[in-house]
């Protein structure tokens, strides 16, 4: 809302510079938008439009409130009186045939000779960013940016009647701009026998508007159900002064009001007087808001004692009205310009931002800290993420929303399992994101841009996807993940991913092989502890990493935060010894078939030896007469505990393993 | 001609030269020592054994056979100390060029977010807040209805919802479903704070992004006040900006709270005269916050006329993007964001 400065002195007395006068709204909650701008003795305020109130959309609501932080008195506007209202003779003929018509005052005025305006007139409209056009128009235009009300002038001789009704599907209507509309039967129009004259919420039409030959004119205000406004405003990509203010709560009071002021101003410029009788349509009267407030709720919000006398002055400034106090409360009736104010708590805000926050003292909390809430999965990833960082990987944030091209280039595309969004602000970033693989490439790409030689990545996040059963939320499932990649070799890649998840939750699950999707036919794995799948890793395939630009050997893992938080043991002593344990070393090695898994065979051996026995991989032989047989050697070192080295060293050595 | 030594002296002599020959860090020196105690014409040990002349017969043998046995004694250390210096000839070595340069060891870092976010967490979570957390894809309810959002409400125009099965499921456009999910599950009292990810269909540009991340914080009690608000707020912002930051705390609306405030801190670059980027203020908007409206926490199922409760929420973005120099908040997920060493 821009508030020319010399146009808000006529409705106060100012003895402050537009800078004070600016800070002094933005504390009370009108805050400066853009930089004072303006010449000398006609700075413009650029005030934030963000709020609930309809009447600050009016400079008079402005300077009302400017009054009552600066001690002033509110000059009103002058007014004059309204014709007496006769629905039924009314000439011409009005219809209203829409319940979406709140409220709907109209006079006629005539032998008006349009001309331009009076200076001060056009000088107003144009520090305000109108541009004036002639006296009748401008007159309107004034008393909206007074007043927050918009107002609308036919020419009475090319309107034979006016029926406000929804526009049909199918009919159109050239704006006074020249602009097309296509309307529908959501709009609201003010139309004559034959066509829609205006979009009555938004914007005059071209055929009935004042021209400079106009004689006689039907001044109107109306009011509409607001959201019906904002919705054909949105629609028809419509945002001028009107359509802002009519999408606000304005009180039906304001038609007459604003009629009100216009007169005044048509009989002050152009000498003319409101024929008998008018027309004024309020099918349900609006009855005064009536609130109570409780000093001592006002007290517990401000965090100190507010006078009662400061609190009843304050509201009186403002035009609230007491009808009843006691020493613990007072009763009173909203004036109708504030539809904002419906609550108690609305008139505590009022009674404190008038007094400033400045005022409000600071007290700490000081009850005792209520029970912690728990969000274990965030917790592991928040160790996930210290454990990644110490193994020297970056953490990266990708994208939710992504193209759906990303995803096919994984090779992990499935349309029954994709998330669309209905609306974008990119045509081409419209799904959720099925899997984190494809976000985390491309930082993978960056890095490897940025020549750095070993690249580490890691992502907790989540992926989306839509399980086709269920109502509502239920049919989308958000996946938590710890994801990370590296340009390492498959056994390289595996060091740090035994290192994470023993770190993690002491895991030491079981390498399963498998085919999967992203990874090479013979380097992919799922991981399982307790026959459970905590998550999968692998080496890339080719064709996947040459469609992200990546060069050389790529592995990654991925896992499921609900499911390591289901499997996770607790890990307390994380590797700590207090000193050197005596143990005895022995090293055996065992002759398998050539495609036995070392892996299997470790868990096997940890199976059948004393949990104090630690058994350690050393390494794999093979030799062409082995190869002749299908068979190679594994060797593995085992430690035995002092006390039990004997027994387990026997053990071992009866130990046959057939593979 | 030294005086023959005491059997102690002795000793202490021969202990001072194995302690030398043992840190000997090369063969020059090692041959050095060799010649002081050895072999040399005035060696320690050739001194002691002209010493024996004087003496009589039956010192000359208790002392001959000290001065076998130190004999022996630094020999060996003299070997020792020999292998030693084989094994590890290069404390000697060759010509070598310590400024030469080299890769810096690669360590992994926190993205800025978590970094922020972790900051920010450390204050909260001193104060007896909780970290917590909700759904990213979240109904109508949640995100509109419980936030005293309802249909038809004019501020649901000023966050452009991005939905996946309009009206009723959507991208929340606000951490505050999060604090409804919460309020609605949970008995007060209760402190939390949420950091995370939000949607709005906007057009992007350097400074907007359709995709953002909040931080909002929660807490619901009796009796509770602006003024537990604004000293909350007030040591945050120190925390945040040092103990000289000054803060101004004004009236602001949000359809979540009654009264509604925002909380400034002083433009920095013009210490209050006002300049472009402060938007001729003086002052920089960093939150906004109030007490909880009664209809929100009404509709979270808690009685407002026991429980009170305020709320604050900020944008992420810009305050990781000024501490980590990025000018675009388009660079800060699209992949571009690299640590180098
Ligand atoms: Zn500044």
């Amino acid at each position: 809302m821009r508030v020319p400065y010399g146009w808000l002195k006529d409705y106060l007395e100012i003895d402050k510079s537009p800078k004070e006068v600016a800070n002094i709204l933005t504390l009370a909650g009108h805050a400066l938008d853009k930089p004072i701008f303006g010449e000398e003795g006609d700075k413009i305020l650029d005030l934030e439009d963000r709020g609930n109130r309809a009447d600050i959309m009016g400079i008079v609501g402005i300077a009302r409130d400017l009054a009552a932080l600066t001690g002033k008195i509110l000059k009103f506007p002058l007014t004059a009186p309204l014709p007496a209202s006769d629905n039924n003779k009314f000439i011409p003929k009005i219809t209203i045939s829409s319940k979406k018509v709140l409220r709907w005052t109209a006079v006629v005025l005539r032998n008006v000779k349009v001309t331009p305006s009076p200076k001060w007139l056009a000088k107003r409209l144009a520090s305000y960013g109108i541009e004036p056009l002639n006296n009748v128009v401008d007159v309107t235009n004034f008393v909206m940016v007074e007043l927050g009300m918009p107002l609308h002038a036919f020419d009475l001789d090319k309107v034979d009647e006016i029926n406000l009704r929804a526009a049909t599907r199918g009919e159109s209507l050239v704006t006074f701009e020249g602009t097309k509309l296509e309307l529908d039967e959501n709009d609201l129009v003010a139309a004559d026998s034959k066509k829609p004259l205006t979009l009555t919420t938004a914007i005059g039409g071209r055929s009935s508007g004042i021209a400079p030959t106009t004689q006689n004119i039907l001044l109107e205000a109306g009011l509409y159900d607001q959201p019906t406004a904002r919705r054909s405003a949105l629609r028809l990509k419509i945002k001028n002064e009107t359509s802002q203010r009519l999408g606000k709560y304005l009180h039906p009071k304001f038609c007459e009001v604003a009629i009100a002021r216009s007169l005044e101003l048509f009989k002050d410029i152009l000498d003319v007087s409101p024929v008998t009788p008018g027309f004024d349509y309020y099918p349900e009267e609006l009855g005064p808001t009536v609130l109570n407030l409780t000093f001592s709720a006002l007290n517990t919000i401000a965090g100190e004692e507010v006078k009662p006398t400061e609190a009843k002055e304050i509201l009186k400034s403002l035009e609230f009205k007491i009808l009843n106090e006691t020493p613990l409360n007072i009763t009173v009736e909203v004036p109708y310009f504030r539809t904002d104010v419906v609550g108690e708590a609305d008139l505590i805000e009022e009674v404190l931002r008038i007094r400033t926050y400045e005022k409000i003292p600071l007290f700490l909390p000081n009850r005792p800290a209520p029970k912690k809430l728990e969000f274990p999965e965030r917790d592991l990833e928040d160790l996930a993420r210290d454990t990644l960082t110490k193994l020297g990987f970056n953490e990266v944030v990708s994208q939710q929303i992504i193209d759906e091209k990303d995803t096919i280039k994984t090779g992990l595309f499935n349309e029954n399992k994709i998330i669309r969004l209905q609306n974008s602000w990119n045509e081409e970033l419209n799904i959720m994101r099925p899997e984190t693989l494809s976000g985390q490439l491309k930082y993978g790409l960056s890095y490897q841009k940025h020549g750095v030689t070993t690249i580490k990545i890691f992502e907790v996040g989540k992926s989306y996807t839509q399980t086709g059963t269920g109502r509502g939320l239920e049919k989308y499932k958000e996946t938590r993940k710890i994801a990370f990649s590296a340009n390492l070799d498959f056994l390289s890649f595996k060091s740090f991913v035994e290192t994470f998840l023993k770190e993690l939750g002491n895991f030491e699950p079981v390498w399963v092989k498998e085919k999967l999707v992203i990874y090479k036919e013979q380097k992919g794995a799922i991981l399982k502890t307790n026959g459970e799948e905590i998550g999968e890793v692998g080496e890339l395939k080719q064709a996947l990493l040459s469609n992200f630009n990546l060069e050389g050997t790529w592995c990654h893992a991925c896992f499921y935060t609900q499911e390591l938080l289901k499997q996770a043991k607790p890990n307390p002593a994380s590797g700590v010894k207090t000193s050197i344990e005596n143990l005895v070393a022995e090293d055996k090695t065992f002759e398998v078939d050539a495609r036995a898994e070392a892996g299997k065979l470790l868990n096997r051996l940890r199976n059948e030896m004393d949990p104090s026995t630690k058994i350690k991989f050393v390494g794999i032989f093979e030799n062409d007469e082995l190869k002749k047989q299908n068979k190679k050697n594994i060797t593995f070192n085992f430690k035995f505990a002092l006390k039990k080295a004997k027994e387990e060293s026997e053990k071992l050595k009866n130990l046959i393993v057939t593979a | 001609m030294a005086k023959v030594a005491s059997l102690d002296d002795l000793q202490e002599l021969i202990k001072t030269a194995e302690q030398k020959i043992s840190l000997s860090s090369n063969l020059k020196e090692l041959n050095d020592y060799k010649l002081e105690y050895i072999t040399g014409k005035k060696s320690l040990l050739n001194r002691l054994t002209q010493g024996l002349k004087n003496l009589t017969e039956s010192e000359k043998k208790s002392y001959g056979q000290e001065i076998n046995a130190a004999k022996e004694t630094l020999n060996s250390a003299i070997k020792g100390a020999e292998e030693r210096i084989h094994r590890n000839y290069d404390e000697e070595g060759e010509w070598f060029d310590v400024s030469l340069p080299v890769p810096k060891a690669p360590i992994g870092h926190m993205a800025p977010d978590t970094q922020v976010i972790r900051q920010m967490n450390a204050f909260f979570t001193y104060h007896g807040y909780s970290v917590a957390e909700g759904p990213e894809i979240e109904t109508d309810e949640y995100n509109f209805e419980k936030t005293n959002l309802p249909k038809d409400h004019p501020a649901r125009d000023l966050q452009d919802t991005i939905y996946i099965e309009s009206p009723e499921v959507l991208l929340r456009t606000h951490t505050s479903s999060v604090e409804t999910r919460i309020l609605s599950s949970h008995k007060p009292p209760l402190r939390f704070v949420v950091p995370g990810v939000s949607f709005r269909n906007e057009i992007i540009n350097q400074s907007n992004h359709a995709i953002f991340y909040q931080y909002q914080g929660v807490l619901v009690d009796k009796d509770v006040s602006l003024a537990n608000l604004k000293a909350t707020l007030n040591e945050f912002a120190k925390f945040l900006y040092g103990d000289k930051v000054k803060t101004r705390f004004r009236t602001k609306y949000y359809p979540e709270v009654e009264p509604g405030a925002g909380m400034d801190i002083l433009c920095r670059f013009c210490s209050g005269t006002g300049c472009r980027i402060c938007k001729d203020r003086g002052w920089i908007e960093i939150l906004g916050s109030g007490i909880i409206h009664r209809n929100l926490l009404a509709k979270s199922g808690i009685d407002w006329k026991v429980w009170s409760g305020f709320a604050f929420g900020m944008g992420l973005d810009r305050i990781i993007m000024t501490k980590f120099g990025i000018t675009d908040i388009r660079d800060l997920h699209s992949g571009n964001l690299v640590f180098t060493q």
